[in-house]
């Protein structure tokens, strides 16, 4: 059993056993960060496809400064963006009028990732973005608006808007949930 | 604070999730990577494609212009050729060794006139692609000459060579003309002046159409150095002769050495001998006298009184022989001679009776019967008997003859320009005739014996045993110094003379020995 290390050294000398030992235990993780940037599991898919290669190819260069899945991640994360900066281009992001939120703020505890991936999915593509990069990335406002070409406003007003609307859909499954009574998953 | 928990709860909501991609995501990465390495590789050919074309570029760029700058210096310094000029110029590497053997090619212009100046030379040099060396002349003046350059002169008339060479792409084609029309012009399609002693054929106008203007043909004149000899081989074959020769200035010392025995095959010789003889135990004349002497007193003391006179023994004797013998070698150290000698024995003894015959005359004994006679009652009554009459003793010289036939074979211990040889053999001796003469009574007639009447045995067997001292003198002649003896097997005397006597004899030979072989 390798350890990371070697495995990373394998891989650079373009070993297949072990670019497919590193697929398989880094590929669930990713697809689900792919799932987060993509409306579909098939162009999740795609997705990750490409960031894999990225990854097989540019192991060369991975100093090991920092985790390799943080490195991944990273790859998958700008992998993501720009499969989509064409939809972002035909679809530009402005500011959006702020949106009165509830003052309620809904907790997802107990909800279950997948529900959670069907919120963000369903939110518009500059919002899904931008939630994603600020709330689960943790980029700040500025770092967002650098790395999807919008201004940091455009990037604070976004991510209001994909909050509020995550709120307005959690508080009619709550709702739901109790008048019919269906148990959380 | 940016970031409120409700970020915070969505990030950790996310911090563990996974979702499992389709199976057949890793086939499309691994087609991928595939495909990505087959392109790296594609790029990696084509970059090294790229760089070789590049290079033969260049190099054929720095050549034409090498050749392009050669050729303007030659045609500056070409356009007057006077006399005879033969130019050399060494076969690219390109050409086959073996093939460039058989392409030089001397072509020796015999100009007298200087090139037109906007056409230096009327030789197009058309190379093709022909293997070997064909070489057609069309004038009887053309010469070849089969040398390791292999130059061919044009003296006269017109001579075509075609030189090929696969790894050549153009063609040579040389047309010289007789140089009778060397002062002739010629105008060639292209309406320039051309010196008549380079015409072109067909094939030669279309190369000139090709050739650009400033293009001066050269003469090709292939010459290779002479092999030389591997330095080491050289060495090594003089090394092998030298010991070639040893090896047979040793056999033939050898066979020299072997010569100087054996080339003594045949021979013949000339040789004497002389000698003395023992009668042996006694003679004839002792053993008459003791016989003969009268049984009387008066016999008796007429004997005694002469008795002492009596000698058994010849007072001297002598051998002598002459003879041709023939050898023959028949191996290495044994030779096989044979001849014929005349051998004369001569004795002196004394003797003390004689015979008186029936005419009352004396002779000495000289039959057998006179041996045996005796002073009997009744030869004395007998007057017509004849008788052993006792006399005072006188010296009686007995010489026997006989023809010698000897067979011998020798032993050669020593066959050098010194030789010793040791013979020994059997002889044959023939008896001939025997005189006896007394001297000193000189009214005693000689007596005569030969044949039947004699007392010898006239057939005796004798043996021989002698050495052989030997001087080789040139390469046919020897001679030889021999001391032997003879011994006869049998008495020498008849049987019925009852007197037996084998004489030993010494002598001592000489021989000159011619050899044949």
């Amino acid at each position: 059993m390798l350890n990371e290390t070697e495995l990373i050294e394998e891989c650079r000398k373009g070993n297949r056993t072990s670019q497919k030992v590193m697929y398989n235990h880094y590929c669930r993780k990713m697809m689900a960060v792919c799932m987060r940037y993509s409306k579909s599991s098939a162009e999740a898919e795609d997705i990750l496809q490409e960031a894999f290669i990225k990854i097989f190819h540019g192991i060369k260069d991975f100093r090991q400064e920092s985790k390799l899945e943080t490195w991944m991640t990273r790859i998958m994360v700008n992998t993501a963006l720009n499969a989509q900066r064409k939809k972002l281009y035909l679809y530009p992001m402005v500011d959006v009028e702020e949106i009165n939120l509830p003052d309620e703020e809904m907790s997802i505890s107990g909800m279950h990732y997948t529900q959670l991936l069907e919120l963000i999915q369903s939110l518009p593509q500059g919002c899904q973005m931008v939630f994603n990069l600020f709330a689960i990335e943790g980029y700040s406002h500025k770092e967002v608006a650098e790395m999807l070409g919008i201004t940091e406003g455009t990037s604070k007003s976004q991510f209001a808007r994909a909050k509020s609307l995550l709120q307005a859909k959690l508080l009619k499954e709550s709702s739901y949930y109790q008048r019919y009574g269906e148990a959380k998953v | 604070m940016e970031r409120q928990k409700f970020e915070d709860e969505w990030k950790d909501a996310f911090s563990e999730a996974e979702v499992t991609p389709s199976d057949n995501l890793w086939t499309n990465i691994e087609l991928d990577l595939m495909k990505a390495e087959g392109e790296k590789m594609k790029r990696r050919l084509v970059f090294y494609k790229l760089m070789a074309a590049a290079s033969i570029a260049f190099a054929m760029c720095v050549a034409g212009i090498g050749v392009y700058f050669n050729n303007k210096n030659l045609s500056g310094n070409g356009n007057q050729l006077s006399g005879t000029a033969t130019q050399t110029i060494h076969q690219p590497k390109a050409i086959d060794q073996k093939k460039a053997e058989s392409l030089s090619l001397n072509v020796k212009a015999n100009t007298a006139s200087t090139y037109p100046a906007d056409n230096s030379t009327r030789t197009s040099i058309d190379k093709k692609e022909d293997r070997g060396d064909e070489l057609k002349s069309n004038s009887r003046m053309l010469k070849g000459t089969t040398s390791s350059k292999q130059s061919i002169s044009m003296s006269e008339g017109v001579a075509k060579n075609k030189i090929g060479n696969d790894e050549m792409q153009s063609s040579i084609d040389l047309t010289v003309i007789s140089k009778h029309t060397k002062d002739k012009n010629y105008i060639d399609e292209r309406g320039q002046v051309v010196n008549a002693q380079f015409i072109t054929n067909d094939n030669s106008r279309l190369a000139l159409s090709k050739i650009p203007p400033l293009y001066t043909p050269r003469k090709l004149i292939l010459t290779f150095p002479e092999t030389q000899p591997d330095p080491v081989l050289v060495m090594i074959a003089k090394l092998e002769q030298r010991e070639i020769e040893l090896r047979g200035d040793k056999q033939r010392a050898k066979n020299k050495s072997k010569n100087k025995e054996l080339n003594e095959k045949l021979w013949t010789t000339i040789g004497f001998s002389a000698g003395t003889f023992t009668s042996g135990n006694s003679n004839v004349y002792a053993a008459s006298n003791a016989q003969n002497t009268p049984n009387n007193s008066f016999g008796r003391s007429a004997s005694a009184s002469t008795s002492n006179k009596v000698s058994n023994q010849s007072k001297s004797s002598g051998s002598y022989s002459l003879g041709l013998s023939v050898g023959t070698k028949l191996s290495k150290h044994w030779v096989l001679q044979g001849g014929v000698n005349y051998l004369a024995q001569n004795s002196i003894f004394a003797v003390n009776s004689v015979i008186e015959t029936s005419d009352k005359d004396f002779r000495i004994l000289s039959k057998p019967t006179d041996v045996n006679h005796t002073l009997s009652p009744n030869t004395m009554l007998d007057p017509n008997a004849e008788r052993v009459v006792a006399t005072s003793s006188y010296d009686v010289s007995n010489n026997s003859q006989f023809i010698s036939l000897p067979v011998q074979a020798g032993y050669m211990a020593v066959n050098r320009k010194f030789g010793v040889q040791v013979n020994a053999g059997i002889s044959t001796d023939l008896f001939l005739k025997n005189t006896i003469d007394a001297g000193s009574r000189s009214s005693l007639p000689k007596a005569t014996q030969q044949g039947e009447d004699s007392f010898y045995r006239p057939v005796n067997f004798s043996g021989l045993f002698g050495t052989e001292f030997s001087y080789r003198m040139g390469s046919h002649y020897r001679i030889s110094v021999i001391p032997g003896l003879r011994y006869p097997f049998n008495s020498i005397y008849k049987d019925q003379v009852q007197v037996v006597s084998t004489p030993l004899t010494l002598d001592v030979g000489m021989k000159f020995r011619y050899i044949f072989n």
